[in-house]
């Protein structure tokens, strides 16, 4: 042990964040994981834990719309995830390819719309995609349409939406791994007769795998179980995983089934929670 | 690169970036728009300003959460520095995995998750301990400075990583004790991440909805729940006006920061 | 009294031992150089004096003081860092003065103290400059006026010239061994440089796998390596490894070298007869052409000759194939490619250790 850090000092930088997630992110899952054998009461809390029983898992596995939820989510964000790879990728690459004194004023430029409202900016999508939205109103106005398009309230406006909120995420480890990526490598690769897709394919792609990876898991992961999305873009219809615990908790106060629910999200997104966290890890 | 190949690279940054900024330079120029409906611009007008300053719910809305956030990333940056600190200079620790595993979860995990989970705990332990007695302000600040200080944590490991792991063992070396160690030498060096991550802390905490919804109370209004009850109901022209002071508020933010950042070149 | 004493030393990462039973004195006023090759566990060895890592057995003592658990802080020594470790948010004299504000030295006095450390490096007009507006010698430089600002009663040197151009690493040299000498504090340095450790130690250790293999002056050493991985170690030699076949009282020893025949040269220490040996020619050794000898002589042919500006090197190819280098004099007539050699050398200077 180096004597910089006497046990004292050891105890108060490790205990500290470790016993405050232990009570305030562990204990809550447990928590959770509790109250989903308990049955829905009207008293206050509105859940019970007299008689504990599979109740609340039971409604889960039988009635279909949380499988379908659970589907369409998982689709929804993995589609979004893939496109805003596909926007991201060029993105991080230009400005890590950018001279340098413009790297800095790019990056911050990515940045800048994350560090604004998330509700603020989606709430600004509504207005342009609206019926008597502007993007209506304009192509009405060139005489292009007569009757306004439907471009929100459906699958496509919601996966506009995450792939608008969710690009930042993307582009910021990619451009993390392109920026330590020597340029003199892929200068190497075409010197030795490589191709431009032959050089992406085989220096620049793998060499920034664990980059894209990290970017796509810090989208997907939260993008599944997206709430302000789909209710703001998805329309009444939209049954997608965070919409359905909202619901269970503030509609239909069963609190047994929201807490089912989010633990079987947090099992399902294990995976890839734990894929996040090895690549975190090596960083 | 080819000159066609880079042209064609910057073409998808531009459209990337005109797609990221579209709607918030809608949201700027029609909260100066006259006429509430975005469809026609009617002249130019700060009506839409002064109703949002004479709205005093949403005034009261702002101000509570402005001291949730102060409160919130406060805490997140002590809680999350020596999250940081521990996991990029402290070698070999038991417990090193689940700190830095529930770090990196705490990264991904969904709001509404973080949100009713939390809200179950304080519920439980109300009935249990009896504390919190209600929800509202606390609990709100308690949840955000929990997910807050995960990224608190990375900006501060990421700094940290950046810097020579001999900077403290030469403080150490030239007679300086560790609680000196760490306050001559560590913290300025890690003052920009710290700068940061409070303010990042602060957009987090002030800009949440989610989580804010489970576990406040009925006494407790965020500004973005009262701003998600009215543009729920439809266009809110007042919105666009309090989302252009946020915008301008957050790039006067960043300039500071970059100008911070700039001034020490480390 | 030594300056530093060391018994048993050991530091172990895991199963590997980094420093492993150091026994070792170093004298007041000496200029101490530990050598050896990357992972040889001198950086550990000098890590364990200053206080950074604590030691699994053994002891240290500086001066009179048992020092053996005391943390960095309340050692009479320290460091120049291989990185230097300048603190990037104070300036060149703020620095330097780190050390003597923990002290509790009275500021007038700390202002005095940093001045002239200051000039001591030929820094004055720089006290207030920031880390990166210096150039690495000149970073290099404050990095030694810091460690020395407190007169410690040892310096510890860890690579210092490492990130040194090859220009400028001459001069440091110089300059720095004179001011050693002016002050009388006691050196040790590290490097993996053994013309560094010959250029400005008293004397050296070298050290391999956590142990020293080696103690002596920088000439002893480099006359009578202890083994064949010293003699690798230290300079260009061309090492011929053979069988002993005869060894006199007056040190003379032949080995069998197979197909390169009988060659002979000076044991070092004892040499059993049938024991493996290497006899160790340096360019410098190698004279062409010269009679004498049978044993101290072997065939070759001419190589490319390298132009080194103050010697030529020139390539001698062995009846094995092998490559020997040879050092002549610039403006000496050089054999062209492919013309047959003899090399001679007198066996009373080419060392002939145990393998």
């Amino acid at each position: 042990m180096s004597p910089l850090w006497p046990p004292g000092l050891r105890f108060l930088l490790i205990g500290l964040p470790l016993a405050w997630l232990a009570v305030f992110f562990a204990l809550p899952f447990a928590m959770a994981l509790a109250i989903s054998f308990g049955a829905p009461s009207d008293g206050a809390p509105p859940f019970s834990l007299d008689a504990p029983g599979l109740a609340a898992w039971r409604l889960l596995v039988e009635d279909p719309i949380y499988a379908d939820a659970l589907l369409s989510s998982l689709g929804m964000a993995g589609m979004a995830t893939a496109i805003a790879a596909v926007i991201g990728y060029p993105m991080a690459y230009a400005i890590a390819r950018a001279p340098a004194r413009w790297r800095g004023l790019l990056l911050v430029l990515v940045m800048l719309p994350f560090w604004t409202s998330f509700l603020v900016r989606i709430y600004a999508w509504t207005a342009l995609l609206r019926p008597t939205g502007l993007i209506n109103g304009a192509l009405q106005a060139l005489g292009l349409i007569e009757a306004p398009l439907q471009l929100m309230d459906n699958a496509f406006a919601v996966q506009l939406g995450l792939v608008y909120v969710y690009l930042p995420f993307m582009v910021l480890p990619l451009y993390a791994s392109l920026e330590k990526l020597d340029p003199s490598l892929e200068e190497a690769a075409a010197d030795l007769g490589a191709r431009p897709a032959a050089i992406f394919a085989t220096v620049t792609l793998p060499a920034t795998l664990p980059g894209l990876a990290a970017g796509a898991l810090l989208m997907f992961i939260p993008a599944s179980a997206e709430f302000i999305v789909p209710e703001m873009l998805g329309g009444p219809d939209a049954n997608l995983l965070g919409r359905a615990i909202w619901n269970e908790f503030f509609a239909n106060r069963d609190w047994p089934a929201a807490a089912a629910l989010a633990i079987a999200i947090v099992v399902l997104l294990a995976g890839p929670i734990l894929l996040f966290q090895r690549l975190e890890a090596r960083r | 690169m080819t000159g066609a190949a880079r042209a064609r690279l910057y073409a998808i940054l531009g459209l990337g970036y005109a797609f990221l900024y579209l709607p918030i330079a809608v949201l700027v120029v029609f909260s100066f728009n006259a006429s509430p409906l975005l469809t026609e611009w009617s002249g130019f007008s700060l009506r839409w300003y002064v109703a949002l300053l004479d709205n005093r719910r949403l005034v009261s809305a702002a101000a509570l959460s402005i001291a949730i956030a102060a409160a919130s990333a406060s805490v997140a940056t002590v809680l999350g520095a020596a999250a940081g600190l521990a996991l990029a200079r402290l070698r070999r620790f038991r417990g090193r995995g689940a700190l830095g595993g529930a770090l990196a979860a705490l990264l991904v995990m969904p709001e509404i998750l973080t949100g009713v989970t939390l809200l179950l705990l304080f519920v439980a332990a109300e009935r249990v301990a009896g504390w919190p007695a209600e929800r509202g302000a606390l609990t709100v600040a308690i949840a955000h400075a929990t997910f807050a200080m995960a990224y608190v944590a990375t900006l501060v490991q990421a700094r940290l990583a950046d810097q020579d792991p001999a900077l403290e063992e030469a403080a150490a070396d030239l007679g300086a004790r560790p609680a000196d160690i760490l306050r001559s030498v560590t913290l300025p060096l890690l003052a920009p991440a710290l700068a940061a991550g409070w303010l990042l802390a602060f957009t987090l905490s002030i800009d949440d909805l989610v989580v804010a919804s489970f576990v406040s109370g009925p006494g407790a209004t965020t500004l973005p729940m009262l701003v998600f009850a009215s543009v729920r109901l439809g266009l809110s022209p007042q919105v666009n006006a309090l989302a252009t002071l946020w915008i301008l508020a957050v790039a006067l933010a960043l300039l500071v920061a970059v100008r911070l950042g700039g001034r020490r070149h480390d | 009294m030594a300056a530093i004493q060391i018994e048993r030393l050991t530091r172990r990462h895991g199963p590997v031992a980094a420093v492993d039973g150091v026994d070792l004195a170093i004298g007041e006023g000496e200029f101490f150089a530990l050598v050896g090759p990357s992972g040889c566990g001198k950086t550990s060895l000098l890590r364990l004096i200053a206080g950074l890592d604590p030691p699994d057995e053994g002891r240290i003592r500086i001066g009179d003081l048992d020092v053996t658990g005391a943390p960095p802080w309340d050692r009479p020594v320290n460091t120049v860092f291989q990185s230097y470790a300048l603190f990037p948010h104070l300036s060149a004299g703020d620095n330097v003065a780190y050390g003597l504000v923990r002290a509790g030295m009275p500021r007038s006095q700390i202002a005095r103290r940093v001045a002239e450390m200051l000039s001591l490096v030929q820094l004055s007009e720089f006290a207030g400059r920031k880390p990166h507006q210096l150039s690495g010698g000149q970073r290099q430089r404050v990095a030694l006026a810091r460690a020395l600002a407190r007169l410690p009663r040892v310096l510890l040197l860890d690579e210092p010239m490492a990130a040194l151009d090859r220009g400028l690493r001459d001069d440091t040299r110089r300059q720095l061994h004179a001011l050693q000498r002016r002050l009388g504090i006691t050196f040790v340095l590290v490097t993996h440089d053994q013309e560094e450790a010959f250029a400005v130690a008293d004397r050296m250790a070298v050290m391999r796998a956590g142990r020293i293999v080696q103690l002596g002056t920088p000439r002893a050493v480099y006359e009578a390596p202890a083994d064949r991985h010293v003699a690798a170690f230290l300079g260009r030699a061309a090492l011929l490894d053979g069988v002993v076949l005869a060894a006199a009282d007056d040190g003379r020893v032949v080995i069998d070298c197979g197909p390169l025949g009988r060659l002979a040269g000076r044991a070092v220490g004892t040499l059993a007869l049938g024991q493996t040996a290497t006899l160790v020619l340096r360019p410098e050794h190698l004279r062409l052409g010269a009679e004498g000898d049978d044993h101290a002589a072997l065939p070759a042919t001419a190589g490319h000759a390298a132009f080194h500006g103050e010697s030529v090197s020139l390539g001698a190819i062995l009846a094995d194939g092998r490559e020997i280098a040879v050092s002549l004099a610039p403006r000496a007539a050089c054999p062209a490619p492919g013309a047959p050699l003899r090399l001679a050398w007198d066996p009373a200077v080419a060392p002939v250790v145990p393998a």
